[in-house]
Order: structure tokens, then C-alpha cells, then sequence
């Protein structure tokens, strides 16, 4: 019965928020209040807007307790890799230590971590990517017909025309590669853009109205 | 072995429609003219799964949400018999499966822990299977019971941690697929695998909490009666979940009334078919991620449109644009006609489940130094493409064109006569993107906002540092503010490297707000708030507007004083979450507002159609456009530095693609040079896809 | 620390770079410290930025409902299926929801769909509203933005409208659809060979951006 009941809160919050600050969006453009009728709606709206970002900011703080549970559980079980773990949350502890410690994320400390050890290593994984592409790049690429013609030689034009070197290859090159960034490709993505915001706009009524809730067990 | 049931949980939606299509294209018999009708029963048939086909199965089994008949409420029970009566037939078959293959004396002691009295039944092999005969035997009169099984897949922990850990790259699903495959012939003979016996003890473990979902509640019965909504269920979202092979023409089945008894695969195919469409499918976490991707497939019924794309890809993001991707092409055995749908589903599940494991489609697997040999060569390849890449970075390499000053340029910057394209086409860049920022007053207000996190300041970096050096050289006064939590120090940097370069002081000429939670909500409310910018302590001394020594901010309270807005994104949809709420939130004074997009490479072109509409006040992306900022100013900053690299590195991708192309065109019967190369490459990949696992 | 911070950065960074000789024992310990300095830096900064202020500042009063909001989220953490408590956490993500969905909403509307219908619906392709088609520039943005429109509505008719017609008109609408939707097909080729392609250059980028690290860092040891 409780669960039933919390279901139906959780229904009605999602459903009365999101109809309040949809509601301020459409008020704010318009030109008159109302008699205060729409200063209200938009005192409303900014205020579950506000909360909503501190919410999504301790929801960040979940997954972290997620990582940090996983972990836990893995040395515990003394499952193989429990030394990573072991590495991984001495390193959190340790972060945390350095950062609360020596005052914020501005501190002499937090600097430090961030410039020598995060950054560089963030970084770099996703540097590794670039080699990856390269690998692909020789694996994936199958002229077969037409379509995959124009896909291949429309990727070369550009990949060439971005860098100066495509200009001893052809000096028209850059002059091809901004004209299918500009038209064929503004074309191709407006038409996508057009698709996604139709269909962000059905996802979103479907959660206004109810008919979706992601937000349910 | 547990490894596949993981990989295959861990898939995403899409990547997991690929892999169904692969394992059904498999399946195609092209050399069977004639179609074998499904005769064994079905747990025969999920006995014949592969191990991947099976956590499929189960997966699938798992997700689905199987409709209620509200006027009924089946009371929770304890009763093993009853709980197995209740299992629709696939679950059946699979728990049949693992009865059968446990062996005893390796899981007893395990089992015997503490698991509660019914997981101590379902230990006692016996009765379940007296559960199951029963229920067989009671399966051949009419009536049988559909239970809800409301399962949602277990919170992916793990997941958030493997993302992480693993670099995003591409991942070829055939080699997995393949190697799955390879690896089921031993399987079967092996002892239970771990996975396999999961599922049932986890069932056991919690009955309150399975008998709750069992209990059909009002909500789900609202959702059954959403499906007057059903213009809506065509969002891009929602197909994702659907393409599913099971269920595969089944909403004709349902008209045609099949009965369950016409065979054991038509029940199997039945009780699930008398489901209505999911419509209430609730995307997980994972599916809302790629919400920007998903959308780039279209629905399902335009690949039933097209006859030839029967052979292409027909689910996933990637539908109907076979020809892209080096899929196999087998055929698969077209309908003639409107023949009966279910009979098709039937058959299809048939060749699936009856389908042999083919280790053929590996190589002979190599031997240990065949595999030491092929990834040695292939780090040296790695290792060649970034030495290549990184020898123009070397200082003492770069080209000095006054010895005296040390000025230097690029090498591939063409010099002379040559030089005109570039250099017109630079200058067209800069003064149609940022001339915005040359109309500005001095003391005008920039908002820059560092949409980035460590992950991509490579490419950023380079282009913030010239954006933010283009507003100091306006003399603007510069206000920072991120919406990643990493942004706040990259901020930081960037702006003290600006004051130190270009002079000015922290605190007078530019200030930085720091991190802002809340991402879209995060912009609507900067947008909207009275006191958006004056209420927050700025990141370095934690001062507000209002503080003396802030004095010289005084006159800004939101982003009505704010003449310039720029974003600086490593990605698209932040870059839109500014366009689009700026768009609903007209400045309060009723005033002009100019926004600029500063993006990586990959985003612009996402962004280019805002930048033609003029939502967009100017919009330069990636090193190259940070490169032309630098050679506005006849600099050679870390985007020039690049430059010769990013040739280097795109004419070598360059050449890999044609040499790919080709080996491509090469006869396929003639084994050695493509296939093998590929085959090596693949086998490495998946050779490292496993040891990732492990 | 002029020294040993880059010696720190350039040694972790290699350790990132040994995978591409294959997965390895420094590989993997690289992972997961980055895994627990970024959980930890990110925990540092919401907690100083976000969460410290409302404490200190007396904010707290107007911001206690998120606070209360966030409590509840803490039932998520380790949600027991279908109990009370994580009903109650749900509160908390329907409220996230419901704010996201109606900011995407007004976003797509205002920000997004009809802005670029009347961008779309503003470009003229009748050629003599093109003051020079005389001569090649005027002639080539008349062509171009004939291929703008061209490839927008075949776009999105390719991605939205692909569902089956039946009836009388249906047929007819088909043979329409399927026109622009073949348009719109190449287009999205076309797209999407571009798009590779510009991530390629970004990919590559980051990778220049760590070799250049790498190969300024003797320089900077040295002279610095």
C-alpha cells in the first residue's frame, strides 16, 4: 500500500513540477503579467529549477558512493583485483584528504593533484583513442557501392581540407571541405536536429503526462 | 565464463540489437532449400543456445515486462511447484537447463549456505523438476497461467566503473560474437558456469520482494490503458527496447489466435505475444544516454519497407545504412508473399536455437606465438604512428623562420604565393565568427563559460586561450563560470595565464564563478535568476559581487549586464543547452545578447545549423580555428605547435583508409591478405577485449 | 615541485600509453588511480562549490526543500526494490525528471524546432530574388540553398516519417515519403562522412596534446 502510495507521489511530483516550469517557459515570452499571475508561475519555476540543480548535484555524489561501494565490496571479498580496488580508493581517500585538508579545490594541494595526476591522466585516456581511430580507420573502411563511395570520399575531403597540408595536395581542397561542411552536411544535421527535437519533445510529454516514469522502480 | 553473460549485460541496447542481428544471421541456412519445421520442444532448443545466445535470452527474459490480467490476483505463494508453474516457458526451459547442468558435488557446499528454505527446495533437484513435469503435463490442457515477472535489470554498479576505466573505443561486436561462439563447443561440456547459476539463487534469495511484483498494481494497469497514447510511442527512445526477435511478428500472431498447444515454440512465442507492445517500456539510464545517437535510426517499419534491406543492418542505430559497415552479407530467407507471420517467427527462432556454434568463422586459432608475434607487430605499428605523430612536436624540429627572434612556424603552413587560401580563408573565419567581439566596447562584460573537462583540454585548451586572448584584447572584462566540476580549475588557469600574458588583475578584470551544478538547469536558471551572477562566491577568494573588493563588479547582477556570452564545449548538446534556453530567455532590458560557441572539432558541424540561423552569433571549433586566431596575430601558440602533427596524423589515417579500401576490393576467396589481416587485427582486439574482462 | 609534478604527469602519462603494447599491470593501476583522483576531486569540488554555500551563506532556509530532496535521494544508494524508502528516493528523481523534461521540452520547441523550420522556411529558391544570378556567386548560393532545403526536409523525413500507410492515400504517400526520404539518405551520408571525419581531428588533437607534453617535457626539466 505504501509502495503503491509512493509511487503515486513520485507520479504527482514529476508530473505538477514539470507542468510548472514548462509553464514558466511559456509565460516568460509572454508580454504582459496578468496581474502578477505570471510573476508567480515564474518565482515558481526559477525556484524548482534551482533545486533541481542542487538535487542533480548530490546525484553526482550517488555514483560516486556507487564506485566507492563497489570497491569496498571487492576488497572485502578479496574477489581477484582486489589491489586496484585497494589503489583506487586510496587514491580517492587521499584526494579527498588533500582537498578537504588544505581548503578546497582552489588549495595549493587540490592544484596539484588536478595539473599532475588527474589531468594527465584523463587526458590521456581518451589520447589512446586517437590510435584507436587510426586502427579503425584502416579495418572499417569498405567500398561496396555508391553510398559508401560518398561516405569515404566526403571523410577524406575533410580530413585533408582541415589541415594546411591539404592545400599542397590541392589548393581547393579547404575551399571543398568548408562548402560540405556548410551546406550538404548544415543540411543533413538540421534535418537530424529537427528529428531529435521532435522526439525530445515526445519523451518529455510522455514524462509530463505520466506515461513514462523512468523515475519508478 | 561468467565473462560473457557480463559482456552481453553490459552491452548497450543498440550494441545489444547488433549482436542479436549477427547471431540470427548466423543462423540463415543458405544452403538449406528446404525449412526443417520446429519440432522439439523448446527447452531442447535453449539447450542448444550458445552461452551468449543464452544471457541474451535471459537478459531479455529479465527486461520484460509481461502484462497483467488485472482481474485476476494470484496470491504470493511459497510454493516452489507453484512459483515454477508460474514461469512463462522460456524461463521454463532455461531453469530446466540449469538444473540439468549442475553437477552436484562441486556447487553442493555452496548451496547448502544459508539462502533461505526455498532456495534449499530448489537445491533438492527433485521436486522442481516434478514442479516443471507438472507443469508440462498441465500446460497440454488450456489454461495457462501468464504471471507478471516484473524484473528490472539489477543497477549496473560495475558499469560506472568500467566506463571509465576503459577507453571508449570502437569495439567490433563480430569478433566478440565470434569469440563467444569459439569458445560455446567447451562450454557445454564444462561443469554449471557461474552465471548460469546465479539467476535462480538471486530469485530465490528475495521472494517478498519478487511476490510484490508479481502483485499487479494500479499504476501498471494505467499503463496498459495508455495505449491511446500511442503517437507518442514513436519516439526514437522507445525503439530501441523494441526490435526484438522474439517477439517478432507477433501482433499478427495475436489476430490470428494461435493457440499455445500448436507447438511448444508457437507457446513459447505465444504467451509472450499476448503482451500489447511495450509501450511502457522505461528507458534505463544507459538507453537516455545515448539519446542524441539513438535518434540517428529510423523506425523499424521503414526497414520492413525496403525489401533490400533484409540484408542490412535492422536494428540498432546503425538500421539501414548497411553498406557503411564491413557486415557480412548471408542471406537470410526472405518471406514469398504474406505468408503466416508466426510460423515465420517460429521458424526463425528454430534456426537460431538449432544453429551450430561455428568455430569456421575464426581462423585456426593461433597459437600463443602467433598471437605474441601479431600484437608485437601491432604496437610497433601503434607505436611508428605516434612516433610519426610527435616527431613535428620536438622543439629542436620545429621551423625557425628568424633565427634572431626564434619566431617559428608551422611546416605544412604553406608559405609565399601558396599562402593566399589559407590566409583568406582565415581571415574570413575569424572576422565572420568573432567580429562580434570586435564591435565590443572596452569594459564590456564577456560571460565565458568552460564547458570542458580535463578529458578533451586537449583540443580545448588551445582554442580557450585564444578566444579568452581575443576578449582581453578587446578589453573586456571577463566573468568565468563552468558546468563541469573539472571546468572551475581549468578556468582558473586559463584566465591567471591570460592576466599574466596580457596583464590585467584577478578580481578587477576578470573573475571566475566557479562550478555551477545543475547542467541544463544549471543555464536556465543563470538565464532567468535576478542576482544570477552577483549571488555566487567567485571560485578563487570566495567573494561576492557586493564585497568591496569586488568593486569594480558591481554593476553586474545577472546576465541582462552580460554583453557577450560564450561557451567553450568539448560537446554539442551543452553548447545547445545554452542556445536553446538563452533563446527562451530574451535579455530583461529587452537588449542585444550576442552568444558565441567556441566547440571541438566534432561538435561544430552539430552546431553549424544554429550558426546559420543566427541563434548563434559566431562559432569556430578545434585547433584550427584556434590556429587562425594565432596566426591573426602572427603567434605561434600551442595550436600552430600542433598543426604539423594534425597533418601528419591525418594523412597517415588518410592512407589507411585508402590501403583498407583496397585490401577491401581484394577477391574474397582468396583468403590470405585481407582476411587475415583483418581476422589478425580482430583476433587481437578480442584477444584484449578478454583480458579486459578478466 | 617544478620538477617533480611534470616527472609525476610525464610518468603517468606513459603508464596510460603502455596499453597499446596490450593490456599490463601499469595500465591498469593508471585506471583506477585516475578512477579515485577524479571520484575524489569531483567529490571536493561539488562539496565546496555547490553544498558548502548553502550552509555558510544562510541560504539554507530557501534551499531546505532540495536539501530535503537530496536526503531522499540517499535511499538510492542502496535501493531495496519496491520498499518504502526507495519509493521515496524515487520523489526525489521524479522531481529531477520532471524539471529536465519540461526544460528539453521548451528548449526543442523554442530553441531548436521552430527556430529552424523558419530558417529553413526563410531561404527563397526562387533565383530572382538572388540579386546577381548573372554572374557564379549568386548562381551557387541560389544552388546551395536549393540543396539546403532540399536535404533538410529529406533528412527529416528519412528519420521520422517511415512508418507504414495503409489505405487509399497510402500508396501516395508512400511514393512521397520514399522520395525524400532517398534524398535525405544521401544526405545523412554525406553527414556522416563529415562528421567522422571531424572526429577523427579532434581525436587526434588530444593525442598531439600529450605527445607535445611529452615532447617539451625534457626542455622544461632541464631549463626549468
Amino acid at each position: 500500500m505504501s509502495i503503491r502510495i509512493g509511487r503515486v507521489l513520485a507520479t504527482v511530483v514529476a508530473i505538477v513540477v514539470g507542468l510548472l516550469v514548462l509553464a514558466d517557459l511559456f509565460v516568460s515570452q509572454w508580454p504582459n503579467s496578468f496581474g502578477g499571475f505570471s510573476q508567480i508561475i515564474n518565482v515558481t519555476g526559477a525556484l524548482l529549477v534551482s533545486w533541481a540543480a542542487i538535487v542533480i548535484a548530490f546525484a553526482l555524489f550517488l555514483g560516486f558512493a556507487n564506485v566507492i561501494s563497489v570497491h569496498w565490496t571487492r576488497i572485502r571479498s578479496q574477489k581477484p583485483g582486489t589491489i586496484y580496488s585497494g589503489i583506487l580508493l586510496l587514491s580517492l581517500v587521499g584526494t579527498l584528504i588533500v582537498g578537504f585538508y588544505s581548503g578546497g579545490p582552489n588549495s595549493y594541494g587540490s592544484q596539484l593533484v588536478f595539473d599532475f595526476v588527474l589531468q594527465p591522466l584523463e587526458a590521456t585516456f581518451f589520447a589512446l583513442l586517437a590510435i584507436f581511430i587510426a586502427a579503425a580507420a584502416f579495418r572499417a573502411f569498405r567500398i561496396r557501392d555508391l553510398e559508401t563511395f560518398f561516405f569515404v570520399l566526403f571523410a577524406v575531403i575533410v580530413l585533408l581540407g582541415q589541415v594546411p597540408l591539404g592545400i599542397y595536395l590541392w589548393p581547393e581542397l579547404p575551399v571543398i571541405k568548408d562548402w560540405i561542411l556548410n551546406v550538404p552536411t548544415l543540411a543533413g544535421v538540421r534535418g537530424i536536429l529537427l528529428g531529435v527535437a521532435l522526439g525530445t519533445i515526445a519523451t518529455g510529454l510522455r514524462i509530463l503526462i505520466g506515461a513514462d516514469r523512468p523515475y519508478t522502480d | 565464463m561468467d565473462d560473457i553473460a557480463k559482456q552481453v549485460a553490459h552491452l548497450s541496447p543498440a550494441k545489444l540489437a547488433l549482436l542479436e542481428l549477427r547471431l540470427k544471421r548466423k543462423a540463415a541456412p543458405s544452403d538449406t532449400p528446404e525449412v526443417i519445421l520446429p519440432t522439439g520442444d523448446i527447452t531442447e532448443q535453449v539447450a542448444r543456445l550458445s552461452p551468449a545466445k543464452l544471457a541474451l535470452l535471459e537478459l531479455r527474459l529479465k527486461g520484460k515486462t509481461v502484462p497483467i490480467d488485472t482481474s485476476e490476483r494470484i496470491p504470493p505463494t511459497d510454493d516452489i511447484t507453484e512459483q515454477v508453474a508460474r514461469l512463462s516457458p522460456a524461463k521454463l526451459a532455461l531453469l530446466e537447463l540449469r538444473l540439468k547442468r549442475k553437477t552436484v558435488p562441486v556447487d553442493a557446499p555452496e548451496r547448502e549456505s544459508p539462502t533461505g528454505a526455498i532456495a534449499e527446495q530448489v537445491a533438492r533437484l527433485s521436486p522442481a523438476k516434478l514442479a516443471l513435469l507438472e507443469l508440462r503435463l498441465r500446460q497440454q490442457s488450456a489454461d495457462t497461467l501468464d504471471i507478471p515477472v516484473e524484473e528490472s535489470l539489477p543497477a549496473d554498479i560495475a558499469g560506472v566503473e568500467v566506463e571509465t576505466e576503459i577507453p571508449d573505443r570502437p569495439i567490433d561486436l563480430s569478433i566478440l560474437t565470434d569469440l563467444v561462439d569459439a569458445e560455446s563447443e567447451s562450454e557445454v561440456k564444462e561443469e554449471t558456469p557461474a552465471w548460469l547459476s546465479d539467476l535462480p539463487l538471486t530469485r530465490e534469495d528475495a521472494p517478498p520482494a519478487q511476490v510484490e511484483a508479481v502483485e499487479p498494481t494500479e499504476t501498471e494497469t494505467a499503463e496498459t490503458g495508455m495505449e491511446e497514447l500511442d503517437w507518442l510511442s514513436g519516439t526514437v527512445f522507445e525503439e530501441i527496447e523494441t526490435p526484438d526477435w522474439l517477439l517478432d511478428g507477433l501482433g499478427v500472431s495475436d489476430q490470428e489466435g494461435a493457440t499455445p498447444s500448436s507447438s511448444d515454440v508457437a507457446g513459447f512465442v505465444e504467451t509472450d505475444a499476448s503482451s500489447p507492445p511495450p509501450a511502457t517500456a522505461q528507458p534505463t539510464p544507459a538507453e537516455n544516454k545515448s539519446g542524441w545517437l539513438a535518434t540517428l535510426r529510423p523506425t523499424d517499419e521503414a526497414l520492413v519497407e525496403d525489401s533490400e534491406s533484409k540484408t542490412a543492418e535492422a536494428t540498432g542505430m546503425l538500421a539501414g545504412l548497411s553498406s557503411l559497415l564491413p557486415a557480412e552479407k548471408s542471406p537470410v530467407p526472405s518471406p514469398e508473399g504474406k505468408k503466416d507471420d508466426l510460423f515465420e517467427a517460429a521458424q526463425e527462432f528454430y534456426n537460431i536455437a538449432t544453429q551450430a556454434p561455428q568455430p569456421a568463422v575464426l581462423p585456426v586459432p593461433l597459437t600463443r606465438r602467433e598471437k605474441m608475434v601479431g600484437n608485437a607487430v601491432k604496437a610497433v605499428l601503434y607505436l611508428l604512428f605516434i612516433a610519426l605523430v610527435a616527431l613535428p612536436l620536438v622543439p629542436g624540429l620545429q621551423k625557425v623562420v628568424d633565427a634572431e627572434t626564434d619566431r617559428r612556424v608551422p611546416w605544412t603552413e604553406p608559405a609565399g604565393d601558396s599562402s593566399d587560401v589559407l590566409d583568406s580563408q582565415r581571415r574570413q573565419l575569424i572576422s565572420e565568427q568573432l567580429g562580434i567581439i570586435d564591435l565590443q566596447l572596452p569594459e564590456s562584460v564577456a560571460l565565458v563559460s568552460f564547458d570542458y573537462s580535463a578529458a578533451t583540454q586537449g583540443e580545448m585548451q588551445p582554442l580557450a586561450e585564444a578566444v579568452l586572448g581575443r576578449l582581453k584584447g578587446q578589453r573586456m572584462r571577463i566573468i568565468s563560470i563552468s558546468l563541469e566540476p573539472e571546468g572551475a580549475a581549468i578556468a582558473q588557469k586559463t584566465l591567471d595565464d591570460i592576466l599574466t600574458k596580457r596583464g590585467g588583475q584577478y578580481g578587477l578584470d576578470a573573475v571566475n564563478l566557479g562550478y555551477l551544478p545543475g547542467q541544463v538547469a544549471a543555464v536556465r536558471e543563470l538565464a532567468t535568476a535576478p542576482n544570477a551572477l552577483s549571488a555566487i562566491a567567485d571560485f578563487k577568494d570566495g567573494l561576492k559581487f557586493d564585497d568591496p573588493a569586488r568593486a569594480a563588479w558591481n554593476d553586474v547582477q545577472n546576465l541582462g549586464q552580460v554583453d557577450v556570452i560564450v561557451t567553450i564545449a568539448d560537446n554539442p548538446a551543452t553548447a545547445r543547452w545554452w542556445i536553446e534556453q538563452l533563446e527562451m530567455a530574451p535579455p530583461p532590458d529587452g537588449g542585444e545578447r550576442f552568444l558565441l560557441a567556441a566547440t571541438s572539432a566534432n561538435a561544430a558541424p552539430l552546431l553549424q545549423p544554429y550558426r546559420d540561423s543566427n541563434q548563434l552569433n559566431g562559432l569556430i571549433s578545434g585547433v584550427n580555428g584556434a590556429a587562425a586566431i594565432e596566426a591573426g596575430r602572427n603567434y605561434f601558440g600551442p595550436a600552430r605547435k600542433m598543426l604539423d602533427s594534425q597533418s601528419v596524423a591525418h594523412l597517415i589515417i588518410v592512407i589507411l583508409i585508402a590501403i583498407g579500401t583496397m585490401v577491401g576490393w581484394m577477391p574474397p576467396d582468396k583468403p590470405p591478405a585481407s582476411s587475415t589481416a583483418e581476422q589478425e587485427n580482430g583476433q587481437n582486439v578480442a584477444t584484449m577485449n578478454k583480458e579486459k574482462e578478466s | 615541485m617544478e620538477i617533480v609534478g611534470p616527472l609525476v604527469a610525464a610518468i603517468l602519462t606513459l603508464m596510460v600509453f603502455s596499453y597499446i603494447l596490450g593490456d599490463n599491470v601499469l595500465f591498469k593501476l593508471a585506471a583506477h588511480i585516475f578512477v579515485g583522483v577524479a571520484v575524489g576531486y569531483a567529490i571536493v569540488v561539488i562539496w565546496y562549490q555547490v553544498f558548502a554555500p548553502k550552509f555558510t551563506t544562510g541560504d539554507f532556509i530557501g534551499t531546505a526543500p532540495a536539501l530535503f530532496l537530496c536526503f531522499l535521494l540517499v535511499f538510492k544508494i542502496r535501493p531495496v526494490q519496491n520498499s518504502l524508502t526507495s519509493a521515496l528516493g524515487n520523489v526525489s528523481l521524479a522531481f529531477v525528471l520532471g524539471v529536465g523534461a519540461a526544460l528539453a521540452i521548451g528548449g526543442a520547441l523554442l530553441g531548436t524546432l521552430l527556430p529552424q523550420i523558419l530558417a529553413t522556411a526563410n531561404i527563397s529558391l526562387n533565383p530572382n530574388h538572388y540579386q546577381n544570378t548573372q554572374n557564379e556567386a549568386g548562381l551557387v548560393e541560389w544552388l546551395n540553398n536549393i540543396i539546403i532545403v532540399l536535404g533538410t526536409v529529406g533528412t527529416f523525413f528519412y528519420f521520422t516519417f517511415a512508418v507504414r500507410a495503409n489505405g487509399v492515400l497510402g500508396g501516395l504517400r508512400e511514393g512521397f515519403v520514399r522520395f525524400w526520404a532517398g534524398m535525405g539518405r544521401l544526405m545523412v551520408i554525406f553527414t556522416l562522412g563529415a562528421l567522422f571525419a571531424n572526429t577523427v581531428s579532434s581525436r587526434v588533437a588530444l593525442l598531439v596534446s600529450r605527445l607535445q607534453f611529452l615532447a617539451e617535457l625534457p626542455g622544461k626539466l632541464l631549463g626549468g
